[in-house]
């Protein structure tokens, strides 16, 4: 399946959180993401043993990407540039074939909402103020809409990252129990993932 | 397994026209055999002695070696080919094993003596090209297993059925269970050095653990999609993170080159530098986006005013304004910091003094660092 992360602050870090159950369980990659941060790719709960980075694929980024469902559960994509209907259609299948999860980063480039779009609301951070404490926490709002199962919009309160790096739910915003918003927001790539064995 | 000491002679490795060569190997091979009694000439330029007899009766290992050193010496330069190069002396179990601490002696100037027992540890960071089998190294390497180390982890039962007899044979001598390889006395592998050095790499030794077989199914599916990566992009494109000690985001994390599973390897406090302290550390969360080369930035004060850090890590003015790259600027909501990190501060030449500062704006939200009287972005929390 696909997911597509909107373009708003706080995308690289819902897309991390995604790759965290399937770094646990099996493998995950990176492609595209030039400058990945690993300290927080591993606060994020990322195994980074089980995490295969293609930072700078070039041209054929989309074979590189193609080529890893062969191996990997769950793979984060950010394109280079806008890109072409046909080959968004080939990926999704490629990945829908292959029983993985597409995580696009930047859905301005893609041309046609994956499965699962999530929206990453404005974002504010915790912890700073003029010139005192540290960044502590973001607080926001992802919605979560799609095709199908996923057609019902869906938001959900979010500390992303929280204050030890991880993301928590937040029980006190969104239309859901804090149990549910785990499920939905922090980590859907967990239920996603371990639909296949 | 029979423990050896080697004999490297570089420069009459190859038969010339006129039998020099020869007539210099005979000579060393004399001057061995006037202290020990069994001396082997593997081939032209390489001879063994079995040390357990001589070491004992000289006093151990490093003297038999340092015997040798001296008596090959005594020929006078072994290198009567062109470069006139010393001859390396080495001592491990098996020959494949002192052959190759023989050519790593010749990086310094002493004998490379692997203790008895550690002739596996030794073995394990050379490329497997080393073997000398074309095919056999192509492929490993293509599945990500660079060294005879990661060769000597896979199962062994897998590599027989994969790779023949030959294939298993070579896998016991990577694994310093077997001390030849077949050929070896004719055809002593040349290639397979890391450029610029006859010593072995000093490559991250890597494990491979669960590969092929039992429970590592999905390792091996990784493998092969990584392979095809690899073959599509040049196996330099593909990588992995590593954490270790540091203080900045970038220090605390370095990118290697993906050379197969190695799971655990990563688990904290695998790198000992991690736990730190590290003074000037910016505490977590840590940043999602880390440049590798940090960014030109400007920060001024809301009337333009380059905003300044003093010694003391006080800023000259309040920061109201942010431009990354002459990009379009933004407007300053808040700011942390300075932290200021002195780092180095015991060498001259590799001294930074740094500060780093969290900067909040209308757009995104940045690490920057002070340097040079400059600001650079130096990670951004996307």
């Amino acid at each position: 399946m696909t997911i597509d992360i909107g373009d708003a602050g706080g995308g690289t870090t819902l897309g991390f959180a995604l790759l965290a159950a399937a770094s646990r369980a099996s493998w995950c990659a990176a492609v595209g993401l030039a400058d990945p941060g690993m300290v927080a790719c591993a606060e994020l709960g990322v195994d980074l043993g089980h995490l295969v980075l293609v930072p700078r694929p070039g041209p054929l980024w989309a074979q590189a990407a193609a080529t890893l469902f062969d191996g990997m559960d769950v793979v984060l994509l950010r394109p280079p540039g806008p890109v072409r209907r046909v080959l968004a259609r080939r990926l999704a299948a490629r990945a829908r074939e292959r029983r993985g999860v597409l995580v696009v980063l930047g859905s301005r480039t893609w041309p046609e909402g994956g499965d699962v779009q999530l929206t990453v609301g404005a974002g504010v951070w915790q912890g700073v103020e003029a010139g005192h404490g540290h960044l502590q926490g973001r607080h926001l709002e992802v919605l979560s809409s799609g095709r199908r199962a996923a057609a019902r919009p869906v938001r959900v309160g979010l500390w992303l990252p929280g204050p030890s790096g991880q993301v928590v739910a937040d029980p006190t915003t969104g239309e859901r129990s804090k149990r549910e918003a785990e499920g939905e927001g922090a980590a859907a790539g967990r239920d996603l993932v371990s639909r296949h064995p | 397994m029979q423990r050896l000491v080697a004999i490297w002679c570089p420069g009459i490795l190859e038969e010339g026209e006129l039998g020099r060569e020869a007539r210099a190997f005979d000579a060393v091979v004399a001057a061995l055999e006037a202290f020990a009694t069994r001396v082997d000439p593997v081939r032209l330029g390489v001879c063994a002695v079995p040390t357990r007899g001589p070491s004992r009766y000289f006093g151990g290992d490093e003297v038999l070696a340092d015997m040798a050193v001296e008596a090959v010496a005594g020929v006078g330069p072994t290198g009567l080919g062109p470069a006139r190069q010393p001859a390396g002396v080495g001592v491990a179990d098996g020959l494949f094993a002192a052959v190759l601490a023989a050519r790593a002696a010749l990086n310094g100037d002493r004998p490379v003596i692997v203790p008895p027992g550690e002739t596996p540890s030794f073995l394990d960071p050379w490329p497997v090209a080393i073997l000398d089998r074309p095919e056999l190294a192509d492929l490993l390497v293509r599945l990500g297993v660079r060294t005879l180390g990661g060769f000597a982890a896979l199962p062994g039962p897998a590599v027989l059925a994969r790779f023949g007899a030959e294939g298993a044979l070579c896998q016991r001598v990577a694994r310093g269970t077997e001390g030849e390889l077949p050929g070896f006395r004719l055809f002593f592998p040349r290639a397979g050095f890391p450029p610029g050095n006859s010593g072995p790499a000093p490559a991250v030794v890597t494990r491979q653990a669960g590969f092929w077989g039992d429970s590592a199914d999905s390792d091996a599916r990784a493998v092969r999609a990584v392979a095809g990566v690899q073959e599509l992009l040049g196996p330099e494109a593909v990588v992995r993170g590593r954490l270790q000690g540091g203080r900045g985001p970038a220090q605390r994390a370095r990118f290697v080159p993906w050379t197969g599973p190695n799971p655990g390897h990563d688990s904290p406090g695998h790198d000992t530098t991690l736990g730190g302290p590290w003074p000037g550390q910016v505490p977590p969360p840590a940043p999602t986006v880390v440049f590798g080369r940090p960014l030109p930035t400007q920060l001024t004060d809301a009337a333009g005013r380059s905003v300044g850090v003093s010694g003391g890590g006080i800023l000259s003015t309040v920061p109201g304004r942010l431009s990354v790259a002459r990009g379009p600027w933004a407007l300053v909501t808040g700011w942390a910091g300075p932290w200021p990190s002195d780092e180095r501060w015991w060498s001259v030449r590799g001294r930074r003094r740094q500060a780093r500062m969290q900067v909040v704006t209308t757009t995104t939200t940045h690490l920057l660092t002070r340097e040079r009287g400059g600001w650079w972005l130096e990670a951004t929390y996307d």
